[in-house]
């Protein structure tokens, strides 16, 4: 494998990072998750599939062959992978961390669970969740009652199929 | 593999990884009921790389000559196994406490549920209750007489960064937008 096929890569993500990292800082976009997922995976996959039939035969870019090109290109994918996965805890309120941010920067360094509630009281834990989902379009309220869209219901079995399969129970959340 | 050229046998081996991550967790699963699912998930992250790179071994890299002409390829098989391990671990965690799914398979489960029978199914109290003993089996925190004190600085690290990070892209801390 040549040096060139994994300093592509990580210059593909690298570029899509700062991309991503500019817009960010001028305005946050309507469905920021959404977005994101079309920046760093869709379009850079979108132009990679276009380059690689261009380079089906024996043409190069850059240095790099069809084959050499799909190797960068998943190097990119599964770095934006592992960033748009660690996404939601950056985007929202992530309990668990911000439990143990509370607790290290309390007087003492310890804290009741019930001083931890007066803290969360103000915060939308739940109801945030829900104004998400609507905002996405998973969730819709009809006759004072929540259904799921079609999306959604398919996201809800895949994750209740994989518990079934793990031998799990449905996770608490 | 035939007369496939290595690099793209290297490929699809890769591509292959999370499956064999996901079969190796659910042997393990089973096996292991009372460990904490997230050291679980853990460990068949970390051991599928044994069954992923044994493969690697004897249909790429075996034939392939000094380990010198080979050495990027294993850096870089090392990269995206561990980058697909990563997402995988990711993908089981949101099954297990993100607050969105556990509301989607609620109400996929029920049909439709009432937005009283959503807040009272899903408290607050549950929300801080079930991380503080998550984060106790995963030895971060230390709990002696109802009174909670930091033990392992892993996550903590972690969030810390991730506080870094929402100043780097602009968000205020408080925000809690899609």
């Amino acid at each position: 494998m040549k040096i060139d096929v994994i300093l592509y890569g990580l210059l593909l993500f690298g570029a899509s990072l700062t991309l991503h990292i500019s817009i960010w800082r001028i305005r946050l976009p309507w469905m920021s998750s959404f977005m994101l997922v079309l920046l760093l995976v869709g379009a850079p996959f979108a132009v990679g599939i276009g380059v690689m039939f261009d380079l089906g035969g024996s043409g190069r870019l850059v240095g790099l062959n069809a084959v050499e090109a799909a190797e960068a290109m998943l190097l990119h994918l599964c770095l934006a992978g592992t960033y748009i996965a660690g996404y939601p805890a950056v985007r929202a309120v992530s309990p668990s961390l911000d439990i143990l941010i509370m607790i290290s920067a309390s007087p003492d360094k310890r804290m009741r669970e019930e001083e931890m509630l007066r803290r969360y009281a103000d915060m939308r834990l739940v109801s945030a969740r829900i104004d998400d989902l609507r905002s996405y379009h998973l969730l819709i309220e009809h006759n004072g009652r929540y259904y799921l869209t079609v999306p959604a219901r398919f996201i809800a079995r895949t994750f209740l199929l994989y518990r079934r399969f793990l031998g799990l129970p449905m996770g608490r959340g | 593999m035939g007369r496939m050229p290595p690099e793209l046998g290297m490929i699809l081996i890769l591509l292959l990884a999370p499956l064999v991550v996901l079969f190796l967790h659910a042997v393990l699963a089973r096996l292991r009921r009372n460990a904490p699912p997230q050291k679980v998930a853990f460990h068949a992250s970390l051991g599928g790389a044994v069954p992923v790179f044994f493969l690697l071994w004897e249909s790429v890299f075996r034939h392939a000559g000094p380990l010198a002409t080979y050495a990027l390829d294993v850096i870089y098989c090392v990269i995206v196994y561990s980058a697909l391990s990563y997402i995988y671990f990711h993908f089981y965690n949101m099954s297990e406490t993100a607050r969105r799914i556990r509301i989607l398979c609620e109400i996929e489960q029920s049909g439709s549920v009432s937005p009283e029978e959503l807040t009272s199914l899903y408290r607050t109290t549950d929300v801080v209750s079930v991380r503080l003993r998550r984060l106790v089996s995963l030895n971060q925190l230390h709990e002696e007489d109802g009174v909670y004190s930091i033990k392992g600085r892993t996550l903590y690290w972690a969030g810390m960064a991730i506080l870094f990070w929402r100043t780097v892209l602009g968000l205020d801390r408080t925000r809690d937008k899609p």
